[in-house]
C-alpha cells in the first residue's frame, strides 16, 4: 500500500526533520539575535562588537552549508557546528557585558541565545542522542550563567525560556516515540493486509488463467469424448488430446522452463491452428491488416492474444449463426488490435447465461491480465463485434 | 532507503520547487501519530496563557479584552484537536488558516486587554502561543502554506506589538519590540516548514523507490492465508488429466468412457463457476453481498484498506459478537464502466464496549479517507457502520447469479461444433 510509511523509515524520517526544523528554529533566533544586537549599538550610538559581526557571519554560513545538495544529514549536522559556533560566541559576547553592568543574567537577548543553544541540541542523530545533546547543550547554555553569577555575586535567576526548550524538545521525542510504538499494531495490520492483498491478486490471476487453460483444453477435450462414437481414437484426436494434457501439465506450467518452451511454441502457432480449425468447421474467414505487428507483442501477450482468437472464433462458430467472420489486425505505435466480426444474431451481453464461461475467462480475463482490453459491440440481430487490444512489448 | 544519505534538497530532475503535498496526504497515520503533540501543544497553550495572565495581572488595563483573549485561544485548541482527528483527516487548509486567524485574534485581544499598561513584551503569552501551534502544523500542511502562514502571522504579531509599543519601558526603537514579539512565531513557522519540506521530500523519495510497506512475517498473529489453490484445478489434475490420458494410452472410446467424460465435463464445469464466483472480498469475509462484483473495482490501495479494516475487527471481536457483514451498491445512475460510477462498500460490524473500537479505528479511518472518495462512520448502540464510497469505472458488472441454476443448465452437449476450440460463449 503506498500510503503505508513503514514504522522504520518514518522514526529515521522524523528526526531527520526535527531536526532540519530545529536547526531553522535556532537559525532563525540567532540570526534575529545578533541582528538586534548590532542595531541596538548603532541606535545608541556605541562601536558594533565584533564578535556580533563575526556570528552574524557564521549563523549566514550556516544557513547557506546546510543548502549545499551533498549527504543531507551529515550537511545538516555540520551546518549546526557551524551555527553552534557563532551562537556561543553571540553567547559570550552577551552574557560578559550583562555580567559586567551588573545587568540581570537572565535578559531577553540572552535567553534567545540559550534557547538557541539548546534547541540545537536537537539536531543530533538518533532521539537518545539528541535528548542527551539537548541536556549537554542546556547545561553548557545554564552554567556559565551560573557560575559567573553566582561567582561574582550577582546571583542566579532560573531561566524558564531555555529550561522550558529543554523540557520540550525532550517531551516532543517522548511522545513521539510513545505515539509511534502505540501506532505500530495498525501500521502491522496496514502492511499486513498490502501483502495479503498482493498475494491474493495473485492467486486470483493464476486461478484466472488455469479456469481459461482448462477450459479451452481439458474441457473441450472431454465435452469431444463425450460426444465421440464408441471406437478407436483417430491420430489427429489423439494428437489434440496429448497436447492439450502437454499444456495442463501441472501447476507450475508457467514457470516451468520446458512446460514454458511448450507454451511458447503453442502460442505461435495456434493463431494459424485456430484458422485451419475454422476452415475445418465450415466458418470462412475474412483476413486484412498487418499481421505482421503481432510479432512486435512480447510472448504472454502473443499467447493471450492467439488464445482468445481463437475462442472469439468459437463464439462465432457455435453461436452467431452465420457462416463468415472477419479478422483484421490494426495498429498504432503502442497497441495492437485484433477485431472479430460477424454479422450473425448477436446477443445482449448482459443476458449472457453465468455458466458460460469462454467471453469471460477466455477473452475478457486473459486480455486484461496482460495488460489490455476488451471491447464487445454487439446487440440481438445486429451481429458481433470484438477487439482485443494489448500493447505492444 | 537511507534517508540521511540524500541530496539536501532532492531535487531530482523535473522535481517541483514548491511542494504542494503535505505529509499527511503521503502518508495518513504519519497525522496520526503527530496528534499527540497537537493534544500536547493544546494543553501547553491554554495553561501557559492563563498562567502567564494571572502572573502579570498588574499590566492588564481592560479585564475583559484579557478574558476574551483566553477564551478564544481556548477555542482555537479545541478547534485544532477537532480538525486533526483522524475522522475528520486530512487537515484542511481552511482549518489551518482558521486556528491561525483565532490565534492571531487572540493576541490582539491580549493587546488590547494590556493596552497602555504593558511594559514588558517578554511577559505577553500570546506569541509564544502561536509558535506552539505552529511547530506542530510541519505533519499536516504543505511547507510552502506552512511558511506562508507562518510570515503573515508573525507580520500580525509584529504590527500588533508595534501599535502598543509605547507602553514599553525598555530602550530599545519600538521596531524591535515588535521583531522580538514575532520572533518565536517566525522561527516556529520556519522550522515547521522544514519539518514538512523534509517529510514530504523523504516520503516521495520512498515512493519513488518503490514504496513497499515493511515485511511482516507471516506467522504473526491475526493472518488467515486464503486458500491458494482453485477448486476446478484439483479436478482437473486428479480426475480429468488421468481419464484423458488413459483414452489416449488405450486409443479407444468406450461407451462408459463417454459417459464418464459428460460426468467429469459436468464437474469440472461447475467447478469452475464455483471459482469463478469466488472473489477476494468473498475469501475475506462471510457474509458478502456483492452480487455484481463491484468489489472488484477497487483499486490496490483501497483493497490493502478495506482487508486492513476487516481484519482489525475481526482480531478485536469478541466470540459473541455478530459477524461483519460487507455489501456494495451501485449509487450513482449509469453503468458501471463510465467514469463517475459510484460504489458504496458498507462494512457493518460489532462493538464490544470493553474495547473502545472507535479510537482504535482512527489510524484505519486515516487511511480509509485518504484512498477513498468518500467515508462515514456510524456507531449505534451494540453496532458500528462504515461506508466507503470510491469510483468504480474499471469495475466488471456482472448479472446477479444463481451456482443452481447454472449447474443445473450445464450441457456439454451443447459445446462447440468448431471441435476442439472452445466450449462457450
Amino acid at each position: 500500500m503506498t500510503l503505508v510509511f513503514p514504522n522504520g523509515l518514518a522514526a529515521q524520517s522524523t528526526k531527520v526533520a526535527l531536526s532540519k526544523g530545529a536547526f531553522w528554529f535556532a537559525g532563525v533566533f540567532l540570526g534575529v539575535t545578533a541582528f538586534f544586537l548590532i542595531v541596538i549599538s548603532v541606535a545608541r550610538g556605541t562601536t558594533i562588537a565584533l564578535p556580533s559581526l563575526v556570528a552574524l557571519a557564521l549563523i549566514i554560513t550556516a544557513g547557506i552549508i546546510v543548502r549545499v545538495p551533498i549527504g543531507r544529514y551529515p550537511v545538516t549536522i555540520v551546518a549546526a557546528a557551524v551555527l553552534a559556533l557563532g551562537g556561543y560566541l553571540l553567547y559570550l559576547d552577551i552574557l560578559i557585558p550583562l555580567l559586567e553592568a551588573n545587568a540581570p543574567a537572565d535578559g531577553l537577548v540572552l535567553t534567545l541565545v540559550k534557547v538557541s543553544l539548546v534547541m540545537l541540541g536537537a539536531v543530533a542523530s538518533r532521539y537518545t542522542r539528541a535528548i542527551a545533546a539537548t541536556l549537554i547543550a542546556f547545561l553548557i547554555a545554564e552554567v556559565p550563567t551560573l557560575v559567573i553569577g553566582l561567582s561574582s555575586g550577582h546571583g542566579y535567576a532560573f531561566d524558564v525560556a531555555s529550561t522550558g526548550t529543554f523540557a520540550i524538545v525532550f517531551a516532543v521525542f517522548a511522545l513521539l516515540d510513545y505515539s509511534r510504538s502505540r501506532s505500530r499494531a495498525s501500521a502491522l495490520v496496514l502492511a499486513r493486509a498490502s501483502r495479503e492483498d498482493r498475494e491474493a491478486i495473485e492467486q486470483d490471476a493464476s486461478a484466472s488463467s488455469s479456469a481459461a487453460l482448462v477450459h479451452d483444453t481439458i474441457l473441450n477435450e472431454l465435452a469431444v469424448v463425450a460426444v465421440s462414437e464408441p471406437g478407436p481414437l483417430g491420430e489427429v484426436a489423439s494428437s489434440r488430446i496429448q497436447h492439450s494434457l502437454s499444456l495442463v501439465s501441472g501447476p507450475a506450467v508457467a514457470n516451468h522452463p520446458e512446460s514454458r518452451a511448450l507454451v511458447t511454441e503453442f502460442a505461435g502457432s495456434i493463431l494459424s491452428d485456430t484458422l485451419d480449425e475454422a476452415a475445418r468447421s465450415g466458418l470462412a474467414l475474412t483476413i486484412s491488416g498487418d499481421f505482421d505487428a503481432l510479432a512486435t507483442v512480447a510472448p504472454d501477450v502473443a499467447e493471450a492474444l492467439s488464445l482468445a482468437v481463437r475462442q472469439c472464433l468459437a463464439n462465432v462458430a457455435a453461436h452467431s449463426g452465420a457462416d463468415r467472420a472477419e479478422l483484421t489486425v490494426l495498429t498504432t505505435p503502442t497497441d495492437v488490435c485484433v477485431l472479430v466480426i460477424d454479422s450473425g444474431v448477436g446477443f445482449d451481453e448482459a443476458l449472457v447465461a453465468p455458466d458460460r464461461l469462454g467471453l469471460r475467462n477466455s477473452v475478457h480475463a486473459r486480455i486484461e491480465q496482460v495488460g489490455g482490453t476488451v471491447h464487445v459491440w454487439t446487440s440481438p440481430g445486429a451481429g458481433t463485434s470484438i477487439s482485443l487490444l494489448v500493447p505492444r512489448s | 532507503m537511507d534517508l540521511a544519505g540524500r541530496g539536501n534538497l532532492d531535487l531530482a530532475p523535473g522535481a517541483a520547487l514548491v511542494i504542494l503535498e503535505s505529509p499527511q496526504q503521503l502518508d495518513p497515520l504519519g497525522g496520526v501519530n503527530a496528534r499527540l503533540l497537537v493534544f500536547a501543544a493544546c494543553a501547553l497553550v491554554p495553561t501557559l496563557a492563563i498562567v502567564t495572565t494571572l502572573a502579570s495581572v498588574r499590566e492588564i488595563s481592560n479585564p475583559v479584552f484579557s478574558i476574551l483573549a483566553l477564551v478564544v485561544i481556548i477555542v482555537a485548541c479545541a478547534y485544532y484537536v477537532r480538525a486533526t482527528s483522524p475522522f475528520r483527516a486530512p487537515f484542511s487548509l481552511g482549518s489551518h488558516a482558521i486556528v491561525c486567524l483565532l490565534a492571531l485574534l487572540a493576541v490582539a485581544l491580549d493587546a488590547l486587554g494590556q493596552a497602555g499598561s504593558n511594559t514588558l513584551v517578554r511577559d505577553d503569552w500570546a506569541p509564544i502561543a502561536i509558535a506552539a501551534l505552529s511547530v506542530t502544523f510541519g505533519s499536516y500542511r504543505p511547507p510552502w502554506e506552512i511558511l506562508a502562514c507562518g510570515v503573515v502571522t508573525a507580520m500580525g504579531v509584529a504590527a500588533i506589538v508595534f501599535a502598543g509599543s509605547a507602553s514599553y519601558t525598555a530602550n530599545v526603537p519600538p521596531v524591535l519590540f515588535a521583531a522580538l514579539a514575532s520572533l518565536p512565531v517566525l522561527a516556529a513557522g520556519l522550522a515547521a516548514a522544514a519539518i514538512s519540506r523534509s517529510l514530504v521530500l523523504d516520503l516521495r523519495a520512498w515512493r519513488r523507490d518503490g514504496s513497499t510497506p515493511d515485511d511482516v512475517d507471516a506467522s504473526e498473529a491475526g493472518i488467515v492465508h486464503e486458500s491458494t489453490v482453485a477448486h476446478h484445478r484439483a479436478l482437473a489434475e486428479q480426475g480429468a488429466l488421468p481419464f484423458l490420458q488413459s483414452i489416449v494410452d488405450s486409443s479407444e472410446i468406450t461407451p462408459a468412457d463417454a459417459a464418464h467424460a459428460r460426468e467429469l465435463s459436468h464437474e469440472l464445469r461447475a467447478l469452475m463457476i464455483l471459482d469463478d464466483q469466488q472473489s477476494w472480498v468473498t475469501r475475506l469475509v462471510t457474509g458478502v453481498d456483492d452480487p455484481h462484483r463491484l468489489s472488484d473495482g477497487m483499486d490496490p490501495d483501497q483493497r490493502g484498506c478495506l482487508r486492513a479494516i476487516v481484519t482489525h475487527l475481526e482480531s478485536n471481536s469478541t466470540a459473541t459478537a455478530p459477524a461483519l457483514r460487507l455489501s456494495f451498491t451501485l449509487e450513482s445512475p449509469g453503468r458501471i464502466r463510465r467514469a463517475g460510477a459510484t460504489v458504496c462498500c458498507t462494512l457493518e460490524f460489532g462493538i464490544d464496549s470493553a474495547r473502545n473500537t472507535r479510537v482504535q479505528l482512527g489510524p484505519f479511518v486515516a487511511i480509509a479517507r485518504a484512498v477513498f472518495t468518500g467515508t462515514e462512520i456510524g456507531f449505534t448502540g451494540t453496532h458500528g457502520t462504515i461506508h466507503l464510497r470510491f469510483a468504480a469505472t474499471g469495475a466488471a458488472l456482472r448479472p446477479a447469479r444463481s451456482l443452481r441454476s447454472r449447474v443445473d443448465r450445464d450441457d456439454p452437449d451443447r459445446d462447440s461444433p468448431l471441435r476442439h476450440a472452445s466450449v462457450d460463449s
